[in-house]
């Protein structure tokens, strides 16, 4: 950490600068290649060319040969250029700022580090976001309009909200509070990493997956047919009736938050994981020594000291059942009472080709996410104060 | 796996002098266990499933297998043949590899950046442009495809790995920012006021100080950015294109799965190859998760 | 997984169309007869098609069936057209120098698994004799949201299938479609295809194609169980029902009902029910203002449709396997399970009303294993003609996939036509899953199909052929609270039939 001081502040600084102008232009030229279709075959082909493999270039020029090596050669650039070249940026221009004057400097510097982010961002959400807002106020035409919001008044409209909510409430509790729960637990156990693995493993399962699973768990045959569901064979087992658990309102909405909560818990398990090693052990161990026990360290010491990984997790996990879209459009697809806002607007706009319709409620998701990041904003403004 | 030596002694070896350690930590097993039977049993069913033979999968129970497990011919790993033989699996797979990696080195590291200005370097509307960043979390992913596929199509960026990587950087970057935002922001603040005194620029603060101490958020945050694009399907499908050539795991998985008939024993088997991967990435990243880290550091 | 079934039923349900393929068929008098009963049920634009549609359909027939007759015993030709084709391009590409030889043309499909070799194969033949690179995206489940995405993201593939006029109709009127019309003969055309053009057709501008088509005026069963109990096939609704009587009084269940499941394509079986039963009782005209809204939902005729008909199937006690509150849950996939009882033998529900595209892909021995079912349709499981309820309404429901062209480049057109022509589709029909919607496909094509024969005589006996009404209604309707609003009627047992039609109405969009 000292090492600043030790370099000479003369040759140094420049010396930095100048080699990494040099890798920039390395990156540029590697972002050429990656930016033409043809790029990995015919950098490869060179290659190939310049060893003396003449019959192996031609092939790959052609289409054919090694294209798979070509390919990796890409992706190997890719991660050169992508990873290294941004380091370069940060480093170089970071490095020329600091040339500056204090005064400019400390204006500057703010803004090369979030700038990369900041011009992804308004690319790739805040562009189409501002598009969307601006498509829900129009008609197909383009001419201004508030005929679709009129989505708001159908009645239907008053059952998704009432199930966004249980799924805001239901599912971002269940899985929050589980999730410190397990990582509490875990951390006092001796194969904490096989129990942390076996929480992850939904998260690794890709959404296929997760529907032929909860498939297995709640699938519905007549009275008399065996059953293949899980639930419903225990149900059966018991004397009762299979219950089709996915049709049946509102039951079914819980079902799939459960489907939610056993993929995100392990989300929030990790963020949690990897905040409780950070609370310092010799707090806790303070707090044993004064006689506090598991769980009172757990609740009057780990959990406040966590407290901002808490929040993140929420908002996170709030916005996810915010805009949740995949699991109620593979398991029902909202027809049984149990639509929800994204699913409605994913339906507007891919098969009633109702796309102002669509762009109105994804704007009503960006209203309702307003009180979030209220409380986050708030919560910022605290830790910058406190901090 | 193995993890390295615990410089803090755990809770769980501490002996109340009046009972045994084993007596007294045993709720807490059992309670451990019990999760972890609960969590695993749905993926338990999709394990056997894809070792059973398919004609038995849709007439009973996938547990009914393991009642009596040792009737071999109930077991097959044809389903899995099946999979791994179908054609372009292979191209396919190493398509998700080079979709992957890069999709997760590059937003982490621009995420990493932006988080330690949000989180240390003040400026003027930090405060409203991290709201935005964070807002930007709720943008439906089927609200982008079309403006970014326009922009792609007039910039030639369709249907090379180019474009993608770009694209899952984008879609990316907010969960990203947020995490480590909210990692890096509760280091303790001595460690900067230090580093300030020493003459440390915020460039060698973030890269001597702040970055080691994050490996644990920047582990975990990885592990999520690849998940999500390893197992993604529409962004690749609307930005690298349905062809041979540029075909992933999952849009080749879907291919061979077919539009009618059930085929789950094809479903599940294909569904444990692509989560081999991940779960590896999660074993090998644990050990970012290790206490001790952060203190260790600090200390040095 | 959802997905694709969601995929499946909206190639199978959604679409719509007509069979006039096998109309030159041995039983049937001849192709043309077939035109004035379609175009008298397809919406009104498809009524300026009528008349050309008999006068050239004879010769063209005679054309295109001398050829692939002629090579019958010998190895199989390939499946290209014989030049000329009447067509510009397709001449050109299929030319001694094969202008188009290395360029390629994409074509975005939902068609994956034993459908998607099928498509292929069909194209295979055309690509080998032209040199052109037909390269197949075949998406599945997700083709509807990426396909929407290319298109209006400016990078649309050069040709797309879809199984419904309506999105074609929604593209069109964005620009986004080639009118076929301006390079291919719209009278050809018209006339190769009368009953389904219509669908897509907008004044003198043709939006796509028909392709395939499906008839959905089908109940499959089980033949040699109805031998040894002596059940006889019924023509009739009265019969149907004394059928089902009979088959309770012997104990077991006479239906098995399904409303799709799991997922996104839950309802499309129900709204089927009922556009067959309408069809069958009001004809073709009543039918038409249905689809229009000129007739709503809770007209007498619909509401007599749910409680006097289909109700009565639905919800008479132990007609359906697992009571009607099965019919919702039990997935589509599933539904005919219990037929399969003892190898056939001991059916335990017996009828099923599905379309044609159903077969062996979906019996449990098949999608269990994917290896061919050990039981052939035609001999095990049969299918027959959905009985008739008004004799004077002999008319059948049908569903047809369009090929929609988005990028005008020479070699294109040339493919669109291919498509256009019966060689388009020859592998298909040939491996006795596809039903052309042209009706110069030669009659042969389909000997010895068991299931297009079938589809054939009912195609050649029916009076009017009408389009999935639900598949042409508003999306919101035809695809949201139709589906949604049958599936709680069907959980309540039938007592909330005013309700359910009034909320249909109520949806119904007010512009």
């Amino acid at each position: 950490m000292a090492v600043a001081q030790t370099e000479s502040p003369g040759l140094s600084r420049f010396v930095l600068p100048v080699a990494g102008l040099i890798g920039l232009g390395a990156c540029v030229a590697g972002i050429l290649v990656l930016y033409d279709p043809q790029g990995g075959p015919n950098l490869l082909a060179s290659i190939y060319e310049a060893l003396g493999n003449t019959s192996g270039a031609i092939d790959l020029r052609n289409g054919s040969g090694d294209q798979v090596i070509a390919k990796l050669l890409l992706a190997v650039i890719a991660l050169v250029v992508g990873v290294g070249g941004i380091w370069l940026l940060f480093v170089c221009v970071g490095g020329l700022v600091g040339l500056l004057q204090p005064k400019w400097r400390d204006r500057i510097l703010p803004w090369v580090f979030v700038g990369p982010a900041l011009a992804l961002l308004a690319v790739f959400l805040l562009y189409p976001a501002a598009g969307t807002i601006l498509r829900s106020f129009q008609d197909d035409k383009g001419l201004f309009t508030l005929a679709n919001f009129a989505v708001m008044i159908e009645p239907e409209f008053t059952q998704i909200l009432r199930n966004n909510a249980i799924w805001l409430i239901v599912g971002t509790g269940a899985s929050v509070v589980l999730g410190l729960i397990f990582a509490w637990l875990f951390d006092r156990v001796r194969r904490e990493s096989l129990a942390k693995t076996l929480v992850f493993l939904p998260l690794a399962i890709s959404l296929v997956g997760a529907s032929v699973i909860w498939g297995f768990v709640y699938a519905w045959q007549p009275a008399g047919q065996p059953q293949i569901g899980l639930l419903n064979a225990v149900v059966v087992g018991l004397g009762g009736k299979p219950i089709p658990w996915l049709t049946t309102s509102p039951i079914n909405i819980l079902c799939e938050i459960v489907i939610m909560i056993w993929l995100q818990t392990g989300f929030a398990m990790v963020v949690f994981s990897a905040a409780i090693k950070g609370v310092s052990g010799e707090i806790i161990e303070a707090a044993r020594l004064d006689g506090a026990s598991e769980r009172q360290i757990f609740v009057r010491v780990i959990v406040p000291m966590i407290r901002g990984s808490i929040v993140t997790v929420s908002t996170t996990i709030a916005i996810v059942t915010l805009k949740i879209f995949d699991i109620v459009y593979v398991t029902t697809g909202g027809r049984f009472n149990d639509d929800v806002v994204a699913n409605r607007m994913f339906h507007e706009i891919f098969q009633f080709f109702e796309d102002g319709r669509g762009a109105a409620l994804a704007t009503l998701l960006f209203i309702a996410v307003l009180p979030v990041m209220y409380i986050n904003l708030r919560n910022f403004r605290r830790q910058q104060v406190e901090g | 796996m193995t993890t390295p030596a615990q410089p803090i002694a755990r809770p769980t070896v501490r002996v109340a002098p009046w009972r045994p350690a084993f007596i007294r930590s045993l709720p807490l097993r059992l309670s451990v266990f019990a999760i972890c039977f609960l969590w695993t049993l749905p993926t338990l069913g999709l394990l056997v499933t894809s070792v059973r033979d398919p004609r038995n999968i849709t007439t009973s129970g996938w547990w009914t297998a393991l009642l009596h497990p040792f009737e071999a011919n109930q077991w097959t790993l044809s389903n899995y043949q099946t999979v791994i033989a179908s054609d372009g699996m292979g191209n396919a797979f190493i398509n998700s590899l080079i979709v992957t990696i890069p999709s997760v080195a590059i937003p982490i590291t621009i995420a990493a950046f932006a988080a330690y200005a949000f989180a240390w370097i003040p400026f003027r509307g930090r405060g409203i442009l991290f709201t935005i960043v964070v807002a930007l979390l709720v943008v439906p992913i089927q609200m982008s495809l079309i403006p970014i596929l326009q922009i792609y199509a007039a910039g030639n960026l369709y249907g090379s790995f180019l474009g993608i990587w770009l694209a899952h950087t984008g879609f990316g970057l907010p969960l990203a920012i947020f995490l480590l935002y909210n990692f890096m922001s509760q280091l303790p603040r001595d460690l900067f006021e230090s580093a300030a005194i020493d003459g440390a620029t915020h460039l060698q603060t973030f890269i001597r100080l702040v970055l080691p101490l994050s490996i644990p958020a920047l582990g975990a945050m990885a592990i999520f950015q690849f998940l999500w694009v390893w197992n993604d399907l529409l962004v690749a499908l609307v930005f690298l294109g349905p062809g041979a050539e540029v075909r992933v795991l999952p849009t080749a998985l879907y291919q061979l799965i077919g539009s009618r008939g059930g085929s789950w024993h094809l479903l599940t088997a294909g569904a444990f190859i692509t989560m081999v991967v991940p779960v590896v990435v999660f074993l090998l990243l644990q050990r970012a998760f290790v206490r001790g880290i952060l203190a260790g550091s600090v200390k040095s | 997984m959802a997905k694709r079934l969601r995929a499946t039923c909206a190639l199978a349900g959604v679409v719509m169309l007509m069979v006039s393929a096998c109309g030159s068929s041995s039983t049937s008098p001849s192709a043309a007869s077939v035109a004035p009963s379609a175009a008298s049920v397809a919406p009104s634009t498809a009524a300026s098609v009528a008349p050309s549609t008999a006068a050239s359909v004879a010769p063209s027939t005679a054309a295109s069936v001398a050829p692939s007759t002629a090579a019958s015993g010998a190895p199989p030709a390939a499946a290209v057209p014989t030049v000329p084709t009447g067509y510009t391009e397709l001449d050109k590409a299929l030319g001694a120098d094969t202008p188009f030889k290395g360029k390629t043309v994409s074509i975005q499909t939902q068609w994956v698994g034993g459908e998607g070799n099928n498509f292929a194969a069909s194209v295979a033949d055309f690509a080998k004799a032209t040199g052109i690179n037909i390269q197949i995206d075949s998406i599945g489940s997700s083709h509807e949201t990426v396909l929407k995405t290319r298109i209006e993201g400016g990078k649309p593939p050069d040709l797309a299938m879809l199984a419904q006029p309506t999105p074609v109709l929604s593209y069109a009127a964005k620009g986004k479609v080639i009118d076929v019309a301006t390079f291919m003969d719209p009278k050809k055309l018209s006339a190769e295809h009368p009953a389904t053009i219509g669908l897509v057709t907008q004044g003198s501008n043709i939006w796509g194609i028909p392709y395939k088509a499906d008839v959905k005026s089908t109940i499959w069963y089980p033949i040699k169980a109805f031998e040894a109990k002596g059940y006889k096939v019924p023509t009739t609704w009265d019969e149907l029902i004394t059928l089902s009587d009979k088959i309770v009084a012997d104990g077991s269940n006479p239906w098995c009902v399904s409303a799709g499941g799991p997922g996104d394509a839950t309802g499309w079986q129900l709204t089927d029910w009922v556009e067959e039963v309408v069809l069958k009782t009001k004809g073709p005209a009543y039918y038409n203002d249905w689809i229009s809204h000129k007739v709503t939902f809770q007209d007498p005729g619909i509401k007599e449709a749910l409680d006097k008909y289909v109700g009565k199937i639905f919800f008479t006690p132990n007609y359906v396997f697992g009571t009607n509150t099965a019919i919702v849950p039990q997935d589509q996939k599933t539904t005919m399970d219990p037929m399969f009882d003892g190898d056939l033998a001991s059916p335990k529900c017996w009828m099923q009303k599905i379309p044609t595209w159903y077969g062996p892909d979906f019996f449990p021995d098949q999608r269990a294993t994917s290896q061919p079912s050990k039981y052939i349709v035609g001999t095990d499981v049969g299918i027959f003609p959905f009985p008739t309820i008004d004799p004077a309404q002999k008319n059948v429901e049908g569903s047809a996939d369009t090929l929609m062209m988005l990028v005008d480049r020479p070699e294109v057109r040339a493919v669109a036509e291919f498509f256009a022509t019966p060689q388009g589709l020859q592998k298909w029909i040939e491996a006795g899953s596809a039903i052309s919607t042209n009706t110069s496909t030669p009659a042969d094509w389909y000997a010895g199909a068991y299931k297009l024969k079938v589809a054939s005589d009912i195609v050649n006996t029916a009076a009017a052929i009408g389009f999935d009404a639900s598949d042409l209604m508003p999306g919101k309707v035809g695809a949201g609270t139709f589906w949604t609003q049958m599936d709680q009627w069907a959980n309540n047992g039938g007592t909330n039939t005013d309700a359910v039609l009034k909320a249909i109405d109520d949806s119904w969009p007010s512009n």
